[in-house]
Order: structure tokens, then sequence, then C-alpha cells
């Protein structure tokens, strides 16, 4: 059921941060020092903070509703359509909002963490010049991404979608005196321009497909998109195929903005520009390139999750990217020096983790690992932020070690987030990545051959994980202080304002796994015997709050339409899920276990210069780059420069040239004809006229 | 009201002609006044639209066709008008500084070059609409040749002779149609020649239909006649090129929705590949033209280039989404092309040269400048919320529904969008930000009268980015008559896809 809600409010609030704080930039912008960072820090912090309790209310609302029915299957959800934005030759975009289960999760975690992220940006970015600045683009940010989450049509979501694009420039390219920064920035947008293109190219395509003879009133909005795919895969499950010329459209369209997605979530072949959006300062990195706007594309996928079903083509491929994007980006984070860049590749990798599982149709899965992950991995990067920021913008784990007596509230965060993001048990990622491997696992009904090979890479993907991430703790936290005491003087932990959001966010990254949890520990209570404490519902709280707006292979009649089917795990499956857990504990045990053992006393002078980024590892990180300079950069500015030089410059200005030329010839030939006297030539060219309307007019009789 | 709005522009140029040209303060403010004005005429005219009767004027010689003087706002000629108007007063205020003691003959001329705009527009006849469509020229060069830097004269020249040459030949085909069919009356001609009544021959029907598109090419312009449009851009004064490139070039594609696709629907239809394949050539390689670039100004007219033949690319697919793009992407890259030009004015006017590689780190000196060209920036790159996002999408989305089968070239098309970012980026980044390159201190970092120039173009670009149904509403009925759907399409719609109805209300009620 549809019902009205004022949901223009949640955008409005960032939107409005980001006017003030703007125009206070702007208008202090003559004069050395900026406007009071208290005040702008508060507008910041408030505006996200109300789009939270917006949000909170909105979901409260919803639910409310929900229990009130008492009805199973009564799904509310609110809208608001503003206006119409355009209309034209039978597509008609209006702007309009939805608000349904899965925008509310999502905006949950994107305003709720956004708002720990700006406060602890008040921290990191005290004294920069251009704080308020700084505090508008977040605040823009916010604004888009609401945008994009809660847009009800496509074009909508664009708009967000372009704009956190935008905002992702804007914040990179933030300390834009060094031309480094703006190059990263470039290439980002770029990079995320690229993806719009089939963004676009998707949309056109999907339309296309959607009003080729079906019946009219079909609306182009995410509901009448999963309505009108949903009819179909019925169709298909009951005997009436999907027109193949319809399947095909389908899968082209699903291609296009599963590519569209790879750009916004980094995965191959457009995951370039991630590691360089380092350059941006960190709550940036934390926030955009963590928690958020990388998530763009698992859930725009999961939004029309409807209708990528339809496509078993698109999800195989989606499934292959995911998992080899998680494996590439493991294996370069196993090489960077870069605290951040680490990071960096191990979001890329764990973004290829929810594709798979997007690929095999676990949404959910998905969607809960989004959830576990933007906590976790935001607690790393603002951890990550504290320790650059003590050390005076020092990033490489070369330079550092033996922090955690220093920083020990800190490194009890980055320590819990680590127990987390390694899959360690009971931590956040376990619960949600051994859930995408379990689902990988038993992926393919009959035939498991590819499910169980794709299980085995991802395990592999998961112990490197875990081997880069214990990489990084030692290197940063243990072994031996490698920090230049003399530059950076005594190691302070960070103040209140930047420890309190990583604390709040490490508790999160210890307790968000609770959202989703019986095939972990039910099948272990069962095994003990404890079956008291089983409360179903409570412990799979995500994945049931979600099934409204996730395609989820059952459909009302209790028809099951496709493969991608997920009946809940039946406890008979107990042993089996109970060893998968263990394989996976044991695997990233091994890889905390080998990193212990070789980097366990840190790093010696030696090995400090010698182990410089450069040679394989270099090569092997920077691939993707070597490539794209190689086939698209330099032949476009190649073209671009040749057409100008060759075709422009030469053959058209010496045709024009040549014209002007033989013009002035002939006009020197006739020159003894006129004398100079203008009356003759007057008079000839007067002649000339009416000469030519003469044949026009008489010629024709 | 059209009457008022036909002559107004005029009028204004006489009252600047009269007045005192020592002060050059009160001039500029008595034009701006004037301006506006016309602007608020040109609003009036689009809310009333409408038409006046047309007074018969006189007979052309050795034709039956009288010449008859009468004024229409349709939706397509309104917005186009308001276009003109509301940029007419950013022409004036964009480069005031540049002409320095000569600000009464400059707003003369733009007045009368504005006027003749309007009034190209306007008109019912297609004589008229010739005579106003070469009147242009005369204020144009006037203005080149006055202010113009020191590349004046050839770019000047270049200009004139290339764009004359363009309309000779549609001189004679409007000759050769009001001798045949005997009217010059733009609606009645179209009748009678997709009627069959005109009495013009199928191969001189061509050989007209070529002769428009042609001259409307040139003006456009369209790869490969473009060459006379990157010098004039450079070398003409900051308030003509905001003409030129926001208006004029527009007056070709109007040329194209007005009088080549209603007269000539077949030869339209039987050439519009090859035109969709000579336009769609021109997106991509403008934009490759543009990253080659390093002056500002040349930079922006090679991505004019770009844009427009993206319109034509649009119109000649004759899909009713892409005609309404057409004209509202011409909108919305009026406003971007002429808050750009007047930013990149000033520049060249504080730095005495245009080179991207030479300038930096403006930021600092010019942050509000800074801001509002990088808003004009996203203007110009279709960043949804714009203007011309709008238009750009239903320009793609009109040509990806009426050639399905041919979305790669939609998608060849498209890589427009991503170089129009390559090069507004690479430009923003390089004058703006990064390293300080030159000596920026004398520079003076006043600049009011550019900003109230920018600030309306940017709100403008912003509103129907946002709310385009106005525009969208008001151009739906042209752009349906003139859209065309081929048999092969509708062969198409009829396989229907087949979605049990139970189903759906199950689904609908399940969610």
């Amino acid at each position: 059921m549809q019902y009205n809600a004022y949901l223009f409010l949640i955008p409005l609030f960032p939107l409005l941060g980001a006017i003030i704080n703007g125009a206070l930039a702007l208008s202090t912008s003559q004069f050395q020092k900026g406007p009071s960072e208290k005040l702008v820090g508060t507008i910041a912090v408030l505006s996200v903070a109300m789009s939270f309790g917006l949000v909170l209310y909105f979901a409260g609302t919803m639910d409310a509703l929900f229990k009130d029915s008492g009805h199973q299957l009564f799904n509310p959800y609110y809208t608001q359509t503003l206006w119409t934005w355009f209309s034209a030759g039978g597509i008609d975009v209006n702007f309009s909002f939805l608000f349904d289960r899965l925008s509310s999760m999502m905006l949950m975690f994107i305003t709720g963490i956004g708002s720990l992220i700006h406060l602890y940006s008040i921290g990191y970015m005290k004294g920069d010049r251009g704080f308020a600045r700084f505090m508008a683009y977040m605040n823009l940010f916010m604004f888009s991404m609401i945008m994009l989450v809660l847009g009800g049509n496509l074009l909508v979501t664009f708009l967000g979608w372009e704009g956190v694009g935008l905002c992702s420039y804007l914040l990179i390219g933030f300390w834009h005196h060094d031309h480094l920064n703006n190059d990263a920035a470039r290439k980002a947008f770029i990079t995320n321009r690229v993806g719009d293109l089939g963004f676009l190219l998707g949309t056109f395509v999907l339309f296309y497909a959607m009003y080729t003879g079906a019946e009219a009133g079909v609306q182009f909005d995410f509901h009448g998109i999963s309505q009108w795919a949903s009819a179909l895969g019925l169709g298909g499950a009951t005997g009436t195929p999907i027109p193949e010329q319809t399947s095909d459209l389908i899968c082209l369209a699903t291609f296009l903005l599963f590519f569209a997605c790879t750009a916004k979530s980094a995965q191959i072949p457009l995951l370039t520009w991630l590691p360089d959006a380092m350059a941006g300062p960190t709550p940036v990195s934390a926030l955009i390139h963590a928690a958020t706007m990388v998530t763009a594309g698992v859930f725009l996928v999961c939004r029309m999750s409807d209708l990528f079903v339809l496509s078993p083509t698109t999800m195989t491929i989606i499934t292959i990217v995911g998992i080899l994007t998680a494996l590439y980006a493991a294996i370069c984070a196993v090489f960077q020096w870069d605290i951040k860049k680490v990071l960096a590749y191990s979001t890329v990798s764990q973004l290829g983790f929810m594709f798979m599982a997007v690929g095999i149709g676990a949404f959910d899965v998905a969607l809960f690992h989004v959830f576990t992950h933007a906590f976790f991995k935001a607690t790393l990067f603002l951890g990550a932020g504290s320790i650059i920021h003590s050390l005076h913008h020092e990033q490489d784990m070369r330079n550092m070690g033996r922090l955690q007596k220093k920083m020990p509230v800190t490194y009890a965060a980055m320590f819990i987030a680590w127990w987390a993001i390694c899959g360690l048990p009971l931590g956040a990622g376990f619960m949600s990545k051994d859930l995408i491997l379990e689902r990988l696992f038993f992926f393919g009904g009959d035939s498991q051959t590819f499910g169980i090979v794709m299980w085995a890479l991802a395990i592999i993907a998961a112990s490197l994980t875990a081997f880069y991430m214990t990489r990084l703790l030692i290197l940063t936290f243990y072994g031996n202080d490698r920090v230049d005491h003399e530059h950076v003087g005594p190691v302070k932990e960070a103040p209140l304002v930047m420890s309190l959001p990583v604390v709040i966010l490490g508790c999160g990254s210890l307790f968000a796994g609770l959202a989703w949890c019986d095939s972990v520990l039910i099948p272990l209570m069962k095994l003990t015997g404890e079956t008291k404490l089983v409360d179903f519902e409570g412990m799979r709280w995500l994945t049931v709050y979600l099934q409204p707006s996730l395609y989820n292979g059952v459909l009302a009649s209790g028809e099951t339409t496709t493969a991608y089917a997920f009946t809940d795990n039946p406890l008979s499956h107990a042993i089996s899920i109970v060893i998968l857990g263990f394989v996976g504990v044991l695997f990233a045990g091994l890889g905390c276990l080998l990193a212990w053992f070789k980097f366990r006393h840190g790093l010696d002078g030696d090995q400090r210069k010698l182990e410089d980024i450069k040679g394989f590892g270099k090569q092997w990180t920077f691939v993707f780059d070597n490539i794209y300079e190689l086939i698209i950069c330099r032949p476009v500015i190649f073209c671009s420069k040749a057409i100008y030089k060759f075709f422009d410059q030469l053959v058209l200005g010496n045709i024009i040239k040549g014209i002007g030329v033989s013009v002035q010839y002939i006009g020197d030939g006739c020159r003894g004809l006129q004398r100079g006297h203008v009356r003759i030539s007057m008079a000839i060219s007067l002649i000339g006229i009416l000469v030519l309307f003469a044949l026009v007019i008489f010629g024709s009789y | 009201m059209l009457y008022a709005l036909s002559l107004s522009p005029f009028v204004a140029a006489l009252l600047m002609a009269l007045s005192s040209g020592r002060d050059t303060r009160a001039a500029l403010r008595l034009s701006f006044v004037l301006s506006v004005v016309i602007a608020a005429f040109g609003i009036c005219a689009l809310v009333q639209g409408g038409s006046t009767p047309v007074h018969a004027w006189f007979q052309l010689w050795g034709t039956d066709a009288t010449i008859g003087f009468g004024l229409r706002a349709d939706g397509l000629s309104a917005w186009l008008i308001q276009l003109v108007t509301l940029l007419t007063p950013v022409a004036l205020l964009g480069s005031h500084r540049q002409v320095s003691q000569r600000m009464r003959e400059y707003a003369v001329a733009i007045f009368v070059l504005s006027g003749a705009m309007i009034n190209c527009l306007l008109v019912t006849d297609i004589v008229l609409f010739y005579v106003f469509f070469e009147a242009m020229l005369v204020p144009t060069l006037i203005l080149v040749a006055m202010f113009g830097d020191e590349q004046r004269k050839v770019a000047g020249l270049q200009f004139f002779l290339y764009t004359m040459f363009g309309s000779i030949f549609m001189l004679v085909a409007i000759w050769y149609l009001a001798v045949h069919a005997g009217t010059t009356d733009l609606s009645v001609l179209a009748a009678l020649l997709n009627e069959g009544e005109s009495g013009v021959g199928d191969n001189a029907r061509w050989w007209c239909f070529l002769a428009f598109v042609f001259a409307f090419s040139v003006k456009v312009p369209l790869m490969p006649l473009h060459s006379w449009q990157a010098p004039i851009y450079a070398s003409a004064p900051t308030g003509a090129v905001i003409l030129l490139s926001g208006a004029m070039a527009k007056i070709g594609a109007y040329g194209f929705l007005r009088i080549v696709l209603p007269m000539f629907p077949d030869e339209t239809i039987a050439s519009a590949p090859c035109m969709m394949i000579i336009s769609g050539i021109g997106v991509v390689v403008g934009a490759l033209l543009a990253i080659a670039q390093t002056d500002l100004k040349r930079m922006l007219a090679f991505s004019s280039l770009s844009h427009l033949s993206l319109v034509i690319v649009g119109i000649f697919s004759l899909h009713s989404a892409a005609l309404t793009g057409a004209v509202i992407q011409m909108m919305g890259h009026g406003f971007a092309i002429a808050a750009l030009f007047v930013m990149v004015g000033w520049l060249e006017r504080q730095f005495g040269h245009r080179q991207i590689d030479r300038l930096g780190a403006l930021a600092q000196k010019v942050p509000v400048m800074a801001v509002l060209f990088v808003m004009a920036m996203l203007s110009a790159v279709a960043m949804p919320g714009t203007a011309s996002f709008v238009g750009e999408f239903l320009l793609l989305f009109g040509i990806a529904q009426q050639f399905p089968g041919h979305l790669l070239l939609v998608a060849i098309i498209g890589t427009s969008v991503i170089l129009g970012a390559v090069y507004m980026l690479r430009a923003t980044q390089k004058v703006f930000y990064g390293p300080a390159k030159d000596d920026f201190s004398h520079i003076q970092a006043w600049y009011k009268s550019e900003a109230i120039a920018v600030v309306p173009m940017l709100l403008c670009s912003f509103y129907f980015g946002l709310y385009a149904t106005p525009i969208s509403s008001s151009v739906a009925e042209m752009a349906k008559e003139l859209s065309y759907k081929s048999s092969e399409a509708d062969a198409e719609a009829e396989v229907e896809i087949k979605s049990p109805k139970v189903s759906q209300i199950q689904q609908g009620e399940q969610r």
C-alpha cells in the first residue's frame, strides 16, 4: 500500500546545510580567517542528524502501519511526487520519492554513519582554511546520496547518482593546490561518467523493452518496473514464456545498468579511480569511498532485483565480476604501504563480495554485507584518519608501528573492526561474509559446480583479506616503533570529537552482525542442545525487514519463479553450515597467522627501503591504469590532436584558403574590367543577381 | 504585444543612438534597462503566445506571391525568443569593460542584432525570415570589426563570406518556391508542399531541400562547415559571442525545425540517416577537437559545435522526445555557454590572453567566480539538475527509441558526454585550481556586473533543469506534428508482451 508523506524533508536538511555553509564559506573567502568552525560544524552535523531523525520517524510510522494491519503480506511504503520533471514523447518523469523497506534501511545507515563522520570531520579538519567549504561539500554529498536512495524513478536516482560523483570529485580535489589531487578527482569523475553513460543507455533500453507492446499504464518508476518484471517472471514460470526480444532487451538493459554499477562501486573494469580517490581528506574516504557512495551500485541492483533476476546471463556476469574483483583487489591490497590505499583496495574487494551475493540472487545477504561493511570500514578509515592526524599526515605504514599504547582508544576500535573484517567468529563480518560464502556454496541447485568453484575462490579472497588486514594492524599498532619522532613529536590520542565517532562505529561493528545471525547461531545452539533462547524472527530481523522490497523468489501465489530462490536454511543443513563456518574461520585464521609470522617483528631498516612500491607489486597493482593509458587515454588525445592538426587546420583550413586565394586571383584577373570603379562593379553584381533570378523564373517555364 | 516585441529592439537601438555617447556608465545603464524591458516583452509574448493577423505588404516581383507581415509566437519560437531576450542584457553586461568608451555604439549594434534575431524567430513569411536571417550578419560584423581582437579582420571576413555563401542558395530556393507555389507564408507553403499542390517537381524539391539544409548547416554549424566558427568566437567581443553562440546558432536549428521538417518531410525522412551520421560525427569530433584546444574561447567554440550537432542529430531522429529535447537543449546550452563566455571574457580582459595552460589557482583570488564557473561548467557537461541534462537526456532517449537496433551508435554519440567532462574539467581545474602560474596580484577582484550577468543564467539553467515541464509541454504539440514513427517501429509495437493482469494485481497487493 502506498501512503503519502513529506519525504522531501529528508534531503532538504542537508541541502540547506550545504547552501548555508557554502554561503558562509564564500562570504568569508576574502578574509584571512574563515567563519566560526563551531557554527559551521554544528550546522553540518545537525542537518544530517535531523535527516537521520526523520528517517527513523518515517521508518517507525511505516512499521506501525505494518503492525496495525496485522497482515503478513501487507506492505506499506511512502511516496511523494513533487512535480512533473518533464514529459515528452511518451516518457513522463516525475520528481518523486520512494521510501520503502530498502530505502529506509539504506538511509538509516547512510544518515546515521554520515552524521558520525560529519562529527569526526570537525576534529579532523580543524584549522583548515577551507573548513566551511569542506562541510558544505560534505552536506551536498549527503543530499545527493539521499536523493540516490530515495529516488522514486531511475531519473531521480540518476540525479543523486551523478551528484555523488560530483561531490566525490569536489572532495577528492579538496586540497586543490596540488595538481595530483586534481588529477585524481578528475579521474574519479570521468570514470564515473563512463558508467553514467551505461546508466543512461540502460534506461533507454529498459524503457524500450517496457513500452513496445506492453499495455498502457505501466509506470516508468521503480515500482512500475518491478511490477512489470515480476509479472514477466511469473509468466515465465507458469508457462507463458517471455518473448525472446524482450528477454534479450532485458539482458542488455541489466548489463548496461550493471556497467554503471561497476563505475560507482569500483568493480572490474572501472575500479582504478577508487585507490586514487584516497587523495581526499580521510573523512571523505570513510564517508564516500567506504560506507556510502560505493555501495550505490549494490543498491541499484537490489532496487531493481525483480528485473535483474530475469536475466541469468547478467547475473552470472555480476557474480564473476564480483569474484574477480574481490580477488584482484585483495592481492593488490597486500602490496600497499599507504594505509589508506590498503583500505581502499579492501573496500573494492569487499564490494566484490557484495556483488557475488547479488549475482546469485541473494540480495538481502548483499545488503547485509553492505550494512556491516559500512560500520567496520568506516571504523577502519576513521581510525586510520586518527592515526594520520596524530602523525601529521603520515600515511606510510613503514613509518608507523607500536602505536597501541599511544592511541589506545583508536587501537581498541580498530581492533574490533579488524576482528569484524577478517571474519573471525561472531564479528559482524563473520555473520555477513560467511552468509555470502554459504549462499555461494549452496547455489545452483542440481549442478553445484559453479557455486562451489565460486565459493572456493571467495574463500581465498577472504583469507587474503585476513592477511592484509592483519598486516595493516601489525604494521601500525605492533612491531617496532618506526615513527619519525623528530618530525612528529610525541604521538597523542585523537581528540574526543574524533574518537567518539570511532568508538560508536566500533561498537556498531561489534553488534551490526546481530541484525541477521540465525544461520550461524541457531545451528550452533542446535548442536549444543540449546533451544529455548531461539527467537527465530528476531535473529533474522534484517532479511524479514527487507523481504517486501526485494526479489525473494517466492511470489504471492507461493510459486517460485526462477533459479534464484532460496528457501530458508533447513536445519537439516545445520551440520554442513557449521562446517562451512569453520572452514571460513579456518582460512581467515590462516591468513591472520601468516601475516603474524611475517610481520610480527615489524620492519627493520633494510626491509623498509627494499620493499618500496616498485617492480612487481606496483605493476600488478596498477595494471588497469596502464591498460587504460595505452588503449584509451593516449589514442583519444592522439586522435584529438591529429584531427585538429590534420583535418581541421590542414585540410579544411587549406580548402578555405584555397577558395579564398582563387577568388582573389579571379578578382585580380577581372580587375581590368572593373578598374576599381564602384559603380561598375555594383552594376555587374546587380546584373548577375537579376540574371540568376531570371534563370530561376523563366528557366522553369 | 508581439508588435511591441518585434519593434522594441530597434526602438531601443534608436534611443541608444540618440543618447549621449560620452557618459559610458549612463549608456550602460540605459541599455541595460532597455534590454530588461525587451526581456519583459519577451516574457509577455511567451505567456500570451498567439499570433497576429497577416498584413499583405507587397507582391514579390515576378511571382504571384504576396509578402505578408505577420508575427507568431508558438511553443517553438517563443522559447527561443526568450533565450534571445534573456541573453541581450547578458551580452551588454558581459563586455562593457571591453568596449569601454564606445558603449553606445556597442549597445546599438547589440540591439539591432537581437532585433534581427527576434524578428527572424517571429515572422511567418519566408522572405522576411530570410531578410532577418541575413540582417543578423551586419551588426555582428560591425561588432567584430569595431571591438574584436587583432585577428578580427580575417575572422570577420571568413564568417561573413561563409554564411553569405551558405544562404545564397537558400535565397534561390525561396525564390523558386515563391514563383511556383505562389505564396511565401510559411504554413501555407508547408501545407501546399505536403499536399503536392505546390507545382514543385520532385527533383526541384530535393534541390530546395538541400539549399535550405546547406544554409542552416552553415549557421549551426555542422561538420565540416564549421571553419568560420572558432576564429570568430575567438576574435569577437564577449557580448557578440554570447549572442552568436547562445542564440544565433540556434536560429540555424530553428530553421530546421520551422522550415526543413514541415516543408520537406519526405526528403527529411529519406536523408535522415545521412544527416544523422554527418552531425553524429560532428558530435564526437567536435568534442575531440575541444580537447585539443589550449585557447578557452576556441575550446568553447568546439564544445558548442559538439552540443549543437547533437541537437541536429536529435532533430533528424524525428522522435518527439528528441525534438522536445532539442528545444530544451538549445535553451540549456544557451544559458551555460553564455555564462561561460561572460567569465572567459572577464579572464581575457584581466590577463590579456585566454591560454588554459598559462592560468592557474584563480580560485584564491576570485572564489565567487570559481564557484560560478564550476556551476556553469556543470551546466555545460549536462549534470542532472541543469537544463542541458534534460535536453541531452531527451535527445539521446529519442534517438535510442527511434533506432533501437543501433544502440551502439547512440553509445558512440553518448561518448561526447564523457569527452565533454574531460575538456571542461581540465579547463576548470587548470584555470581555477592547481598551482599558480601567472602573477595575478594586479587583477581586479571586482566583477559585480559579470556576476549579475551570470547568476540569472545559472538560475534559469537550474530552474528548467529541475522543472522542464513548461518547455516540454509547450513544444509537445510541435514535436508531435514533426515526429515520425517509421513503419518498422509500428510493426514492432504490435508485438505484444503478454503479461497477465491478474498476476500484476497479486504482485501489487503483496508489495
